[in-house]
């Protein structure tokens, strides 16, 4: 019965697809934009940022439950920050203020939800005997 | 019945019941608006805490976290387009273009206000009608159940109006979705791809975590290079008073707060469904009995207004059947009646005889932490506006984090820290095909209730369908679904020819 | 003089040895332990659990934190215990479905691939109970209805759990053919009989009791092997000539690989849990239950039995 009902599905699932596509195909036709070379450094550069944008979330997750909580966040909150500085704010000034959240929230969150509320976020290598 | 509210108020009403309620709400809001955190997990993580105080004490603190909890979850939705929790899905919809036009406090103050209208509505409903309910809820068997979600499913499909097929899609893939772990009825696994973790199968808070804040994440990074004014989120504050938006303005939603409420009522009432579902329902019939549907989606009140209504109703109907009969709801109500056994308290039919202080102090506590909610919220919203003036690329990261705190909480297992990746990844997908994320959503909760039903009323009438067209209850969602699409075809049919 | 120096000294680091070994053994725990629940809380395991820890602390000496893992009917929290350092300090608190899980196929692992330790509680107050809308006042009479026309009567049971066990272990004792289907979790099953739709359960008395005493519910027996004080006006099935028997244990097990000594302190510290009288109170009242103590080898006896019997009876089990 469950394959049936998946076999069912699959075949909606084609349909749709296949009327997706189509529709896709006709939406796509209506796009024309002349794009000079500044825009296109621009969006290459941003799709590199979304590319790297994923890979550290990748990276954070797989390393989480190896280095703990508090070392992935705050590597993770000082990459992800950085690739959301627009080109207008000073690279430079912001960098402080992003190290600074991004050592001490992770570390207040894990003792709260520790201590508060019994959750225990991956320690990682030391932090297990410490607190 | 006086009498039994001078019992429960004496109960409830001494001042460590009043701090306790009071910090439930709190807590509960704060869950309820950093998404990845919910009402379901700040009541998890509480539940524990209860066991050392009295019960009524006990059940006033997850009571609070409740409606905290699925009320806060629309601050994040307006402001930030990802929702705090499920229940606020629909809210997205209206509440961020509002946000994008400036009227962010008024999107936040209505939906505040819509909220508490929710709650109280529904605890006028449980106070007054709750066993009787009960017992009507109970009648809802397999062949009931399934009509109603066949029904939640084309309503849902005429939600996507751009592209049918595209919200197609994205529904059955949420179904498809939904389908990976234990098979609901029988014990097979399914996609479970030998992994232990799968076994479960995606939890709902991760996937709308990924789904929604990734992806909101990762497109702010593709845009945030160019972006000057992408910076902050606008909010005006200036000229704005009180609650933001006119008494008038308030008035002229009174139809769609009522029928909105009942929605949410009926659906919380139904154990097995609640808020979840009813914010995106509310939210639909909503745009259909509206007189300019066109313009739902570009940020109008009606939407914020339905759905919050319908997912605040949905508490106090989840606690009909809990309270009447001692059958839970849904997920929170069950941990609610887990709470309430350890304290040595049968929660079944006779629980208004034999713990009438108990119940009422219930009653009571909910409608103290509702209108506890409304002053917090109220008094909040400058500082929510403020918090979210923060330049972007400090926020949303830190969102992300919570996102993850909350979705590792779920079962204290990393494998929902990868669902949120893998479901970040869909979603940006989405977005890149302008495919419609809710859809998915309304899918991956409906689908399973979809098909255990269905299976379980084959099991039933053995293979046959004929019983499924006896019942009366689900003849009536089955006529609905058929009006449904007859509708949206139809409306469909006339656009296209105008 | 030297000799008897070094003799001195080496007798010397022998006690302190010695007195090292044994202190070793006894002194844990030395720091907080915990107990690992595999169902969220609030449910029946999650509270024994509770309940167990906490008076077992003043006996240990020692903090017990209880963390919740769910999933895979509670196969997910047992592997992570399974997985666990043998170090005593990571428990696992568990039932019988890790038996069942086993034979139905969810879990590859069983009791063998743990240390189990004791048994706290061994929950036998299953009853039988019909809707009270239904013409049956005596399982005679179900059973009569039921011969009558078979895969008629529809019994509430959860696929895979214990209330589907024991509805086939009902036909097959009976010898009668009911139309076994699968309602959802406990509410739902519940829900179904009390509406009439459907006309059969089987459930632990603490689960049914509100809708007993309610009258929307009618007990037909018990599923003790012997009367239950706390119900004693319900006859068991055996009473009535069904030789039918449910139980089922909870108890707690470590990691495979640990140190015997450790297992051996905590089954008796468990065992004057088990003899408290408050303990006893409070299991009673929140789940009409009483708690009863089972050693390491009474325990690994009666899974090994209940292991090899729902082997043998797969179809039990498994809907075929």
């Amino acid at each position: 019965m469950p394959r049936l009902y998946g076999i069912v599905m699959l075949l909606c699932a084609v349909v749709q697809l296949v009327t997706g596509i189509r529709q896709y195909r006709k939406d796509r036709k209506t796009e024309d934009e002349p794009v000079d070379s500044n825009v296109k450094r621009s969006r290459l550069l941003s799709s590199r940022n979304v590319a790297l944008g994923f890979l550290v979330i990748f990276l954070y997750v797989f390393f989480m439950k190896s280095l703990g909580f508090c070392i992935s966040s705050t590597i993770m909150l000082i990459c992800l920050s950085n690739l959301m500085l627009p080109s207008t704010v000073d690279r430079k000034k912001a960098q402080p203020i992003i190290i600074l959240i991004a050592i001490v929230l992770p570390i207040l969150a894990y003792l709260f939800f520790k201590k508060v509320v019994f959750m225990a976020l991956p320690g990682g290598p030391f932090l297990n005997d410490i607190i | 019945m006086l009498e039994s509210f001078g019992i429960g108020l004496q109960a409830i009403a001494t001042p460590l019941g009043i701090l306790i309620i009071l910090l439930g709400t709190i807590v509960g809001i704060v869950f309820g608006a950093v998404p990845g955190l919910s009402a379901t997990t700040a009541i998890v993580l509480c539940l524990p805490l209860t066991y050392k105080m009295s019960s009524i004490n006990g059940m006033a603190l997850l009571i609070s976290l409740f409606i905290g909890g699925i009320s806060g979850g629309l601050v994040s939705a307006i402001l930030t387009r990802i929702p705090g929790t499920p229940s606020s899905v629909a809210t997205t919809w209206d509440g961020y273009p509002m946000t994008q036009k400036g009227e962010g406090i008024k999107a936040l103050g209505i939906g505040i206000a819509a909220s508490f209208f929710g709650t109280i509505f529904s605890i006028i409903v449980l106070i007054i009608a709750a066993p009787s309910l009960a017992r009507v809820a109970i009648q809802f068997g397999a062949y009931e159940y399934f009509a109603v979600a066949v029904f939640s499913i084309t309503m849902m499909a005429s939600l996507s109006e751009k592209s049918m097929s595209k919200g197609l899609i994205s529904g059955l893939l949420g179904c498809m979705f939904a389908t990976v772990g234990m098979d609901p009825v029988g014990s097979t696994k399914r996609y479970t791809l030998g992994i232990r973790s799968m076994m479960s199968g995606f939890n709902i808070l991760p996937v709308l975590v990924g789904l929604f804040a990734v992806c909101e994440i990762i497109s702010y990074i593709g845009k945030a290079r160019d972006s000057k004014g992408f910076e902050t989120v606008e909010v005006n504050m200036s000229g704005v008073k009180g609650m933001g938006f006119t008494l008038r303005e308030f008035w002229g939603q009174k139809w769609n707060l009522l029928r909105s409420a009942v929605i949410g009522c009926i659906i919380g009432i139904l154990p097995g469904i609640g808020a979840s579902t009813s914010n995106v329902m509310a939210y639909t019939v909503a745009k259909k009995s509206s007189k300019h549907p066109e313009k739902f989606g570009t940020g109008i009140i009606d939407g914020i207004v339905a759905s919050e209504a319908a997912n605040n109703a949905s508490i106090g109907g989840a606690m009909v059947p809990l309270l009447a009969l001692g059958i839970p709801g849904d997920s929170v109500t069950a941990l609610l009646l887990g709470g309430l056994t350890m304290k040595g308290i049968t929660a079944g039919p006779l629980l208004f005889v034999q713990n009438v202080d108990l119940v009422y102090s219930i009653f009571i506590a909910m409608v103290i932490a509702s209108v506890l909610m409304l002053l917090i919220e109220f008094y909040g919203l400058r500082v929510f506006a403020k918090l979210l003036s923060l330049p972007k690329y400090y926020m949303l990261p830190v969102i992300f984090l919570f996102c993850i705190i909350g979705a590792y909480g779920v079962h204290n297992n990393i494998f929902d820290v990868w669902t949120v990746l893998v479901f970040g990844a869909v979603g940006f997908l989405f977005s890149k095909l302008d495919i419609p994320a809710s859809p998915f959503i309304l899918g991956f909760i409906i689908g399973p209730l979809a098909e255990a039903n269905l299976r379980r009323g084959l099991m039933l009438s053995k293979g046959s369908f004929i019983p499924f067209l006896q019942s009366p209850i689900a003849i009536v969602f089955f006529v609905l679904a058929i009006i449904s699409v007859a509708a949206s075809t139809y409306s469909n049919y006339r656009k296209k020819n105008a | 003089m030297k000799k008897l120096a070094i003799l001195l000294a080496t007798m010397m680091l022998m006690t302190i040895a010695f007195a090292a070994c044994a202190s070793a053994d006894t002194a844990w725990p030395e720091k907080t332990l915990e107990l690992l629940v595999p169902y969220n809380a609030g449910g029946d395991t999650d509270f024994h659990a509770r309940k167990l820890a906490e008076y077992l602390e003043p006996i240990l000496g020692q903090k017990i934190i209880i963390t919740n893992v769910e999933g895979g009917s509670g196969s997910i929290g047992m592997i992570d215990v399974m997985e666990s350092e043998p170090d005593g300090y990571k428990m696992l608190y568990f039932h019988e479905s890790m038996l069942t899980n086993n034979v139905v196929g969810i879990c590859e692992y069983t009791h063998n691939d743990l240390d189990v330790c004791a048994a706290s509680v061994v929950d036998d107050s299953y009853v039988l109970a019909v809707g009270a809308q239904t013409p049956y006042m005596t399982l005679d009479d179900l059973v009569a209805a039921a011969k009558e026309s078979p895969d008629e009567i529809a019994f509430a049971a959860s696929s895979g759990g214990y209330s589907y066990y024991l509805a086939r272990l009902l036909e097959e004792t009976t010898g009668i053919d009911l139309n076994v289907v699968d309602a959802g979790g406990t509410g739902a099953r519940n829900s179904a009989v009390i509406s009439g739709k459907m006309q059969v359960t089987a459930h632990v008395y603490g689960g049914l009791k509100a809708y007993i005493d309610s009258g929307d519910l009618r007990v037909l027996c018990a599923l003790g092997e012997e009367r239950n004080s706390l119900f004693p006006d319900i006859p068991t099935a055996r009473e009535l000539g069904y030789d039918m028997v449910g139980g089922r244990a909870y108890f707690l097990s470590f990691p495979k690989g640990t140190d015997p000594e450790i297992i051996s302190k905590m089954r008796d510290a468990i065992e004057q849990v088990c003899q408290n009288e408050q303990f006893i109170k409070e299991t009673q009242e929140a789940y009409m239950t009483i708690p009863s103590f089972l050693g390491t080898e009474e325990l690994k006896a009666r899974l090994d039995n209940n292991l090899a019997f729902f082997w043998a009876n797969t179809h039990l089990l498994i809907e075929e």
